[in-house]
C-alpha cells in the first residue's frame, strides 16, 4: 500500500500543550470579541470612521481646480500624456502603413519563428477572421494599446521582478499592494485617470499597466527564483559575479517562465480594453460598448470574439514551443540558417506590405463577411421565448431565478446583515483562525476592521459595512454554484485527455470574452436582481476550478495508481480515496481562483442589478462622488485579501502532490488566464 | 544563444516598425484645413479642426453629426469623440474635447459647479432646445387592468404591492430603476407619498430596457423609471406598449428640493422637465471664435431631433445619413446658426 493513501490518523492522547492551542486562540478571540462589543458596540460607532470619503473628495476637488496650474500637472501628467498618445499613434501608424496583409504576414512570420507551425498557422487564421468579422480597424487600435501597454509593463515588470526574486523581503512588504492593484476593479482607477492623463490613448494606457504589472513581476520573480540553488552555486564556483549569474545563468533557465510572463501580461491586459472605451479610447472596446448600448447581443459578441481572436493571436506568437520541440528546433539551428530565416522573413513581410498596398490600400476587403451579429441574435431571441418559461420539471430560467434568490441569496444575505458587525468580525477571524492559522487571523481582523471604519454611504443600504456583507452573500453563493459546475467537469477532464482538448478552447474562450458581452443575454433569460449577477461571475469563474481540478487528477502519479489497482481499487474507489484527495490542494488552488474571478466581476454584477458594492462603485465614479467609489473599492480589495488568505491558507494545508514545482501562490491568475495558463505552468 | 537572437528578431521588427512608422506619419491630416466651399455667409470664417463629444445614447449622435456636416460645408474639419458622458467633463476643462452638446443638468450638477461656476474652464453654451422628460411608467396592459394603477394614488394600496412584487423585494412592489448615474427622486417619493414599493438598481440602461421588454413579452407587470427622448420611443410598437403614471404636480418645496439634488429627502412629485443644455470649451472662445459662436447658437427642437434619431431606428438610415437627411431638408434653420 502506498502510504499516501492512508489518511493520517491522529493520536487520540490530549496533552496539555494541545489544549493550551486550542485555548489560547479561544481566549484571545473572546477578548477581541469583548472589547469590540463593549467599546465600539452595535451599530459601528460614528467615531470609527477614517474619513476616506471625505479625504478623496477634498483630493478630487482640489485636482479639478488646480488642473491646469499646479506644476505638478503640467510638467508631469501632460508630458507623460502626450508621450503615450504618441506612442500608440505611432504603433496604429505602423500598423496602418502594413496594411492588413502585411500584419498577418508579419504575425504568421513572428510565429512561425517563436512558436512553430501550428502556432503560426493558427495565429494566421485568427487574424484573418478578426478581418472577417469586419472589425479589422478597431482591433488595429487596440493592438496598439495593446503594444504599448504591454511594453511599459515588461520595462518595469521584469527589473521589478529581478529585484524582487533577490530580495524576497520586498516582495512579501508590497504583497498587499501587488494584491491591491489586482484585485481593484480597474473602473476605480481608470475614471479618476482622466484626471491626471486626459482623455483617450493615456489612461487606457496608465489603467492597464497598473492591472496587470503585478502579474508580469510576480511571474519574473517567481520564475527566477525556480533557478535551482546547484545551479547558482557552480555558477559561483566557477567565479561568477551576481550580474554575471543573473545576465548568464537566472535569466537563461527562467527564460520559458518569462515567456510565460509576457504571454499572462498580454492576457491580463486585454481584460481592460472594454472599459477602456469609457475615456475614450475606441477600439474594440468601444464596439462592444455600442453594441450594448442598442441591446444588439450579436454587435458586442461578435466585438468579444474578436478580442479572443486578437488573444489567440498574440499568445501564439509568445508562446514559444514545447521543450521537446524547442530543443530539436535549437539543434537544428546555425547561424547560416538563422540569417536565411531572418531574409526570408523580412522578404516575406515586405512583398505582403507591397500587395497589400496596392492591392487594398485602405483596409481590410468589406467582401469578406463571416460576422455572426444575425446568429446571436436570433439564438438569443430563441432562448428568450423557449428558455425562461414554461421549460418542463425546472420551470424555465425565470422560475430558477427566483429560487436562487429566494432561498440561497437571502437566507445567507440576512444572516450576514442581522448579526451585529462585530460578531461577524470575530466569526470570520475565528474561521481563519481555526483552518489557516494565526498568522491570516491577524489579517482578517484588520481588513474587516477597516471595512467597519468606511462609513461613505452606501446608495443601496446607506453603509458600506452592509454592502459589503450583501455582495459577500452573493461572492459565496456563485462560488459555490461554480463548483459544484467545476468538480465534476474537472473531474471528467482530468480523467479523460480527449474531454479536456474538447473543451480547453472553450474555456479559454469564456475567460477572454468580456462580461460586458453577457450582459444582456444574462438578463434576457434571469430577471433583474442578484441572479444575473451571479450568473455572470459563474460563467466567468468557472475556468480555473475546472482547469486546477483536471490538473491535480491528472498530478497524481502512475504508480499511486498502479499501487491501489493492484490492491484491488474499483474505479470508484480509486477516485475517492487516491485521486480526490490527493488532487485536493489543487482544487483548493481552484476554489481560491474562482473567488478571486468572482470579486473581480462584483462591477458587472452592479450593472446587471447585483446591487452593492458594485453599484457603489458605478455610482460614486461616474456621479464625481469618488469617495463613495473609492471606499466600495477598498471593500471589494478587503474582501479579496480575507477570501484569498483563508482559501490559500486551506491550500498549504493540504498534501503536495505530483506538481514538481509549487504552483506559485500568491501570483493572481486572473482575470484572463487566457490559453491555458496553469497548463503551461506545468510544463515548462 | 537563442535568446541572444531572439533579442536580435526583436530589433529588427523594431527598427522596421519605427521606420514605417516615420513614412506613416507624413500622410497626417491636422494641420491642413482646406478653405473650400466658404459659402457665402458674411465675414465669419470657419476653419480649423473642432472635436465634439458623442455621449452613447442617438440624441447626442443626432446633435453631434448635424453640427458636423454643417460645419464641414463651411469648411471645417469636426471630429467626433465617442466618450462615456462622465468622462467629458475632464476633456473639456483639458480642451481636448471643444464641446458637448447635449448635457442632461439633473444627472450633472456637480460637474457645472465644479467646471463652470467655479473654476469657469466650461461655459455654459445655453440650452440646445430638446427638453428632457423622466418618469415613471407601465406597460400598456397593467392598466387595462388595474385602471387606478395609472396614478400615484392608484399604486398606494396593497394590492398595487402584489400586482408588483418580485422575488428580489419581498412583500413590497418592484420599482425598477436603470443606471444608478442618472438623477433619481425614486426612493424619496416612494417614501415621502408612503407608496408599498421598494426601488431596485437595474445598474444600468440595458438592464432596465432588457427587463421592460420582458414584462412586455412575458406580461408581467413592471414599474419602471423611463425618459424622453431616447430611442426606444420610435418604435411605435413600444410607445404603445407603455403608460405614464401620474405623479403629484411639481411645488415649490419640490423644487427647492431638486435644486439641492434632492438631498434634503423631500422630493415628493413628478419630476421636473429637463432643459438639456451645451457645454462648451473655455478654450474654445478663443482658439475658433467662429465656431465657438455657432456652437452656442446651435438648437434643435425636440420634433427636429426626434425626426433624426426616427429616421435611423425607423427608416434603417446610420446616423450620419439621417443626419444629412435632416441638413439637406431644414437649410433655413442651420443657415441661422452660422450668421
Amino acid at each position: 500500500m502506498n502510504a499516501a493513501v492512508q489518511a493520517p490518523t491522529a493520536p487520540a492522547r490530549v496533552d496539555t500543550r494541545r489544549l493550551a492551542r486550542v485555548l489560547g486562540p479561544i481566549a484571545v478571540l473572546g477578548g477581541f470579541a469583548a472589547v469590540l462589543a463593549v467599546v465600539w458596540g452595535n451599530p459601528i460607532p460614528t467615531w470609527w470612521n477614517f474619513h476616506v470619503a471625505s479625504w478623496i473628495d477634498d483630493v478630487e476637488e482640489w485636482i479639478i481646480l488646480n488642473r491646469s496650474t499646479n506644476w505638478f500637472f503640467t510638467w508631469i501628467c501632460d508630458p507623460i500624456s502626450r508621450v503615450l498618445t504618441d506612442l500608440v499613434q505611432w504603433s496604429l501608424d505602423a500598423l496602418d502603413f502594413l496594411t492588413w496583409i502585411g500584419v498577418i504576414a508579419a504575425v504568421v512570420v513572428i510565429a512561425l519563428r517563436v512558436s512553430g507551425w501550428r502556432a503560426a498557422a493558427t495565429a494566421g487564421i485568427a487574424a484573418f477572421a478578426i478581418g472577417g468579422l469586419g472589425l479589422w480597424e478597431p482591433a488595429m487600435i487596440t493592438v496598439a494599446l495593446m503594444i504599448v501597454s504591454v511594453g511599459i509593463i515588461l520595462l518595469l515588470g521584469i527589473p521589478l521582478g529581478i529585484l524582487f526574486a533577490r530580495k524576497p523581503v520586498l516582495e512579501r512588504r508590497s504583497r498587499v499592494v501587488l494584491d491591491a492593484m489586482q484585485v481593484l476593479p480597474a473602473f476605480c482607477y481608470l475614471l479618476p485617470s482622466i484626471l491626471l492623463f486626459d482623455i483617450g490613448y493615456p489612461p487606457a494606457v496608465v489603467a492597464t499597466v497598473v492591472f496587470a504589472l503585478p502579474a508580469a513581476i510576480r511571474l519574473t520573480s517567481h520564475g527566477l527564483r525556480g533557478v535551482s540553488d546547484r545551479l547558482l552555486e557552480v555558477g559561483t564556483a566557477q567565479g561568477a559575479t551576481a550580474r554575471q549569474s543573473l545576465w548568464k545563468i537566472q535569466l537563461p533557465v527562467a527564460r520559458p517562465a518569462l515567456l510565460l510572463g509576457v504571454n499572462q501580461t498580454i492576457n491580463l491586459a486585454l481584460g481592460v480594453v472594454v472599459i477602456a472605451a469609457l475615456v475614450g479610447a475606441e477600439g474594440l472596446g468601444q464596439e462592444v460598448l455600442n453594441g450594448l448600448q442598442t441591446l444588439n447581443v450579436g454587435q458586442a459578441f461578435d466585438a468579444g470574439l474578436a478580442i479572443v481572436l486578437v488573444a489567440v493571436v498574440l499568445d501564439r506568437m509568445t508562446a514559444g514551443r514545447s521543450v521537446r520541440a524547442a530543443r530539436a528546433f535549437r539543434r537544428a539551428q546555425t547561424s547560416e540558417r538563422i540569417r536565411a530565416q531572418l531574409v526570408i522573413g523580412l522578404a516575406v513581410v515586405a512583398a505582403a506590405v507591397v500587395i497589400g498596398r496596392i492591392v487594398w490600400p485602405d483596409t481590410f476587403p468589406s467582401s469578406i463577411d463571416f460576422s455572426l451579429e444575425h446568429a446571436v441574435n436570433d439564438f438569443v431571441e430563441w432562448c428568450r421565448d423557449n428558455l425562461r418559461t414554461g421549460v418542463p420539471i425546472i420551470g424555465g430560467t425565470a422560475a430558477i431565478s427566483d429560487f436562487v434568490v429566494l432561498h440561497l441569496l437571502n437566507p445567507i444575505r440576512d444572516f450576514l446583515v442581522d448579526h451585529a458587525w462585530w460578531q461577524i468580525v470575530v466569526g470570520i477571524t475565528a474561521l481563519a483562525w481555526a483552518t489557516a492559522g494565526r498568522k491570516v487571523a491577524v489579517i482578517c481582523a484588520i481588513a474587516l476592521m477597516i471595512v467597519a471604519g468606511l462609513q461613505g454611504e452606501g446608495t443601496d443600504s446607506g453603509s458600506i459595512w452592509i454592502d459589503t456583507m450583501d455582495t459577500l452573500s452573493q461572492v459565496l453563493v456563485a462560488v459555490v454554484l461554480s463548483m459544484i459546475i467545476a468538480l465534476p467537469v474537472g473531474v471528467v477532464a482530468g480523467l479523460s485527455e480527449r474531454f479536456y482538448a474538447v473543451i480547453r478552447p472553450l474555456l479559454d474562450a469564456m475567460q477572454v470574452m468580456p462580461a460586458f458581452v453577457y450582459l444582456v443575454p444574462v438578463i434576457a433569460l434571469f430577471n433583474v436582481g442578484r441572479v444575473p449577477g451571479v450568473i455572470a461571475s459563474v460563467v466567468y469563474a468557472l475556468p480555473p476550478g475546472v482547469r486546477l481540478t483536471a490538473l491535480g487528477i491528472r498530478a497524481v502519479p502512475a504508480e499511486t495508481l498502479e499501487a491501489a489497482r493492484s490492491a484491488g481499487a474499483t474505479r470508484g474507489q480509486l477516485l475517492r480515496k487516491v485521486q480526490l484527495p490527493l488532487a485536493r490542494r489543487s482544487i483548493m488552488l481552484g476554489l481560491n481562483q474562482t473567488i478571486l474571478m468572482v470579486l473581480s466581476v462584483v462591477i458587472i454584477a452592479g450593472l446587471v442589478g447585483g446591487g452593492a458594492l458594485g453599484v457603489d462603485v458605478v455610482y460614486g465614479l461616474t456621479k464625481s462622488e469618488l469617495g463613495l467609489g473609492v471606499e466600495a473599492g477598498i471593500a471589494i480589495v478587503a474582501l479579496a485579501v480575507v477570501l484569498d488568505r483563508i482559501t490559500q491558507g486551506w491550500a498549504a494545508g493540504a498534501p503536495r502532490v505530483g506538481t514538481r514545482r509549487a504552483l506559485p501562490i500568491g501570483v493572481a491568475l486572473r482575470p484572463t488566464l487566457g490559453t491555458g495558463f496553469l497548463d503551461k505552468m506545468e510544463t515548462a | 544563444m537563442n535568446g541572444k537572437r531572439r533579442l536580435v528578431t526583436g530589433a529588427m521588427v523594431l527598427a522596421l516598425a519605427l521606420g514605417l512608422a516615420a513614412c506613416g506619419s507624413d500622410d497626417d491630416d491636422s494641420g491642413a484645413s482646406p478653405d473650400t466651399t466658404a459659402a457665402g455667409s458674411g465675414a465669419k470664417t470657419f476653419e480649423g479642426t473642432i472635436t465634439l463629444a458623442v455621449n452613447p445614447w442617438d440624441g447626442s449622435a443626432a446633435n453631434a453629426n448635424v453640427a458636423k456636416i454643417v460645419l464641414e460645408k463651411q469648411g471645417m474639419t469636426v471630429n467626433l469623440k465617442d466618450i462615456d458622458e462622465n468622462a467629458v467633463w475632464p476633456a473639456l476643462d483639458s480642451g481636448s474635447i471643444d464641446a458637448n452638446l447635449e448635457v442632461w443638468p439633473s444627472g450633472h450638477a456637480k460637474d457645472f459647479d465644479n467646471y463652470i461656476t467655479q473654476k469657469k474652464s466650461v461655459v455654459d453654451g445655453g440650452l440646445l432646445g430638446v427638453t428632457g422628460q423622466i418618469g415613471w411608467y407601465v406597460p400598456k396592459f397593467v392598466i387595462d387592468e388595474h385602471p387606478d394603477f395609472a396614478t400615484w394614488e392608484g399604486l398606494k394600496s396593497d394590492e398595487a404591492a402584489e400586482v408588483f412584487k418580485t422575488a428580489e423585494t419581498g412583500d413590497l412592489g418592484q420599482f425598477l430603476l436603470g443606471d444608478p448615474s442618472y438623477v433619481s427622486y425614486d426612493a424619496d417619493i416612494i417614501k415621502n407619498l408612503d407608496l408599498p414599493f421598494k426601488v431596485v438598481v437595474g445598474g444600468s440602461e440595458a438592464t432596465l430596457i432588457t427587463q421592460l421588454d420582458n414584462a412586455i413579452k412575458d406580461q408581467t407587470p413592471l414599474l419602471f423609471y423611463f425618459y424622453n427622448p431616447q430611442w426606444k420611443w420610435a418604435d411605435p410598437e413600444f410607445k404603445d406598449a407603455v403608460v405614464q403614471v401620474e405623479l403629484p404636480e411639481i411645488t415649490d418645496e419640490c423644487t427647492q428640493s431638486a435644486e439641492g439634488q434632492g438631498e434634503d429627502g423631500k422630493y415628493a412629485c413628478a419630476y421636473p422637465p429637463d432643459e438639456l443644455y451645451k457645454a462648451i470649451s473655455a478654450k474654445l472662445e478663443t482658439k475658433n471664435p467662429a465656431a465657438f459662436e455657432f456652437l452656442q447658437k446651435f438648437e434643435l427642437t425636440d420634433e427636429d431631433q426626434n425626426t433624426i434619431t426616427a429616421s435611423k431606428n425607423v427608416d434603417g438610415l446610420s446616423i450620419e445619413e439621417a443626419a444629412q437627411k435632416w441638413v439637406d431638408e431644414n437649410e433655413a434653420t442651420w443657415q441661422a446658426w452660422l450668421s
